[in-house]
């Protein structure tokens, strides 16, 4: 009982960290451009998609890992000049279009990939043994590659002048500008790293799932309630809060239906809204 | 230095600079005083091109801004210590200090900010919004320094600072204005501008009505009493 218990948190640990990355790219663009961006799972999905088209093109999937998030990038970028731009300060607006956005990404990859879900091959094809299972050790890797990109994210944010402009942006936009920041630019370069991080939360996770043109549709809610429990734009709390609600939901479809594990998670979500409606990370209201 | 001719602003519909024409010579330190809301922080935000000028034009170093980028503003040696101060209050007294250089200077660099600005150094770990009022301040004006600028335009920077103080900043903009920094100052306060200031210009409902000399302000009692309504005590 407690092995099972002890593989199910594992399993929540790593699916909680791509999560929380692919949370943290939603949430950076939405605190710093007011956009409510409808298609960020399926960005996710499309990461995922590329991944299983380089395993199915080179027959090397670490290829991806490198490849992906460098389109990731640059069709965020894309993304912000074409899609957002047009809507800008306008949230509800950016609701429409990035929903437009979502069923053009969908029906694209219908089209192209097909509704079958498909399945890649365990990448590392070696087991662990842990708590008396067979474990999948790159499931393990999975977890240590999404906590290395989320950490390397904050690094970026914190200790480099172009992650000190993105927070400085986001604070006062026209003060930035007047001290000489590229405010545009800054913009643009935020929809691509956004982009990238929910991408290359695809490839890491696409072994680990089947791999479909609805891959973004589960991921997306889980998102935006780890966002609104870790606190709108607290993104420490946000990539808590993903691994915390991803832990939770293994456990309970452990033993019961997936759909009564997002009901607790909504549940969850509810009460923080009604109780710490700045997020459960928020310092006490002042 | 900075020559502005014939601005036009609108907010919406209403035409709040209605051709405003001033210059300020290399080196010297002019003040534009009016009441509330009769378009000083504009006519300052129009020359940073913070915000669209209907018509006009704005000419600084030589150079036409009219069209220019406006994040190109600062890095061309105008810089601004906006009213209210508007720090990053999440970004810590370093962070803020150095935002308007491409790479942070080696400590050394900053060592005239330090001696301008000694309580700075002290504080440089701590987020800019836990500085108080006057320290505040300081920072505002040295982030603007750190950048090099030809002139700078303080927007009421006496402000809301506790009146011990108050002299403290006025002898800092002179300081300032000694080593050859030009000055474009917007003032509530009368003596402040006088004391600080060669040249005033007043202005009323969008466009200047007065130019003269600080001193002819300070003997001709009617002119402050005609545009501003107080006396100058």
């Amino acid at each position: 009982m407690y092995d099972l218990i002890g593989v199910l948190l594992l399993n929540g640990l790593a699916w909680g960290l791509i999560i929380a990355l692919i949370a943290l790219g939603l949430s950076i663009i939405f605190g710093l451009l007011d956009f409510i961006n409808i298609a960020h799972g399926d960005l996710f999905m499309i990461g995922a998609v590329l991944a299983w088209t380089t395993v199915d093109v080179t027959g090397n999937f670490w290829i991806a890992f490198v490849l992906v998030p460098l389109i990731g990038f640059a069709a965020g970028c894309l993304i912000e000049r074409g899609v957002m731009r047009p809507v800008e300060n306008s949230p509800a607006l950016s609701i429409v279009a990035s929903f437009g956005l979502s069923l053009i990404l969908q029906e694209g990859v219908r089209a192209t990939f097909g509704t079958t879900p498909k399945r890649l091959m365990d990448p590392l094809g070696v087991t662990v043994e842990l708590f008396g299972f067979q474990y999948e050790a790159y499931r393990l890797l999975a977890a240590l590659i999404a906590a290395l990109a989320i950490a390397g994210f904050f690094l970026f944010l914190r200790r480099t002048k172009l992650g000190t402009w993105m927070r400085a942006v986001r604070q006062d936009r026209e003060m930035a500008i007047a001290m000489g920041v590229p405010a545009d630019r800054i913009f643009m370069f935020t929809f691509g790293i956004g982009a990238a991080m929910a991408m290359l939360g695809g490839v890491v996770a696409a072994p680990i799932t089947s791999v479909e043109f609805r891959l973004g549709l589960d991921v997306l809610p889980l998102c935006f309630i780890a966002v609104i429990i870790g606190g709108l734009g607290n993104l420490p709390g946000t990539a808590a809060a993903a691994v915390l609600l991803a832990v939770m939901e293994g456990l309970v479809s452990a033993f019961a239906e997936p759909t009564t594990a997002r009901i607790v998670s909504l549940v969850v979500m509810s009460v923080v809204l009604l109780v710490r409606p700045n997020g459960l990370f928020a310092p006490a209201r002042r | 230095m900075l020559k502005v001719e014939d601005l036009h602003a609108y907010y919406g519909k209403s035409h709040v600079l209605r051709g405003v024409n001033l210059h300020v010579k290399p080196g010297e330190a002019v003040g534009l005083l009016g009441r509330n809301g009769v378009g000083k922080t504009t006519t300052m935000k129009a020359i940073m091109r913070l915000m669209p000028s209907a018509s006009g034009h704005v000419t600084f170093d030589g150079a036409p801004l009219d069209g220019v980028d406006p994040f190109r503003v600062a890095p061309l040696g105008l810089g601004i210590v906006p009213q209210g101060r508007r720090l990053f209050p999440k970004l810590t007294v370093y962070e803020n200090l150095c935002l308007g250089l491409a790479k942070d200077p080696p400590a050394e660099g900053l060592s005239d900010i330090f001696a301008r600005f000694p309580r700075l150094k002290e504080r440089l770990t701590q987020l800019a919004g836990t500085l108080s009022g006057g320290e505040q301040q300081q920072l505002a004006i040295a982030r603007c320094l750190v950048m090099n600028p030809k002139m700078i335009l303080f927007d009421e920077p006496t402000e809301g600072i506790m009146p011990k103080l108050v002299a403290q900043i006025r002898r800092q903009i002179r300081e300032i204005n000694k080593t050859g920094i030009s000055v474009l100052l917007v003032e509530q306060n009368i003596k402040t501008a006088i004391e600080i200031c060669d040249r005033i210009y007043i202005m009323e409902k969008g466009e200047i009505c007065f130019e003269g000399p600080a001193e002819a302000l300070k003997n001709d009692q009617n002119i402050v009493h005609r545009y501003l309504g107080v006396a100058l005590r």
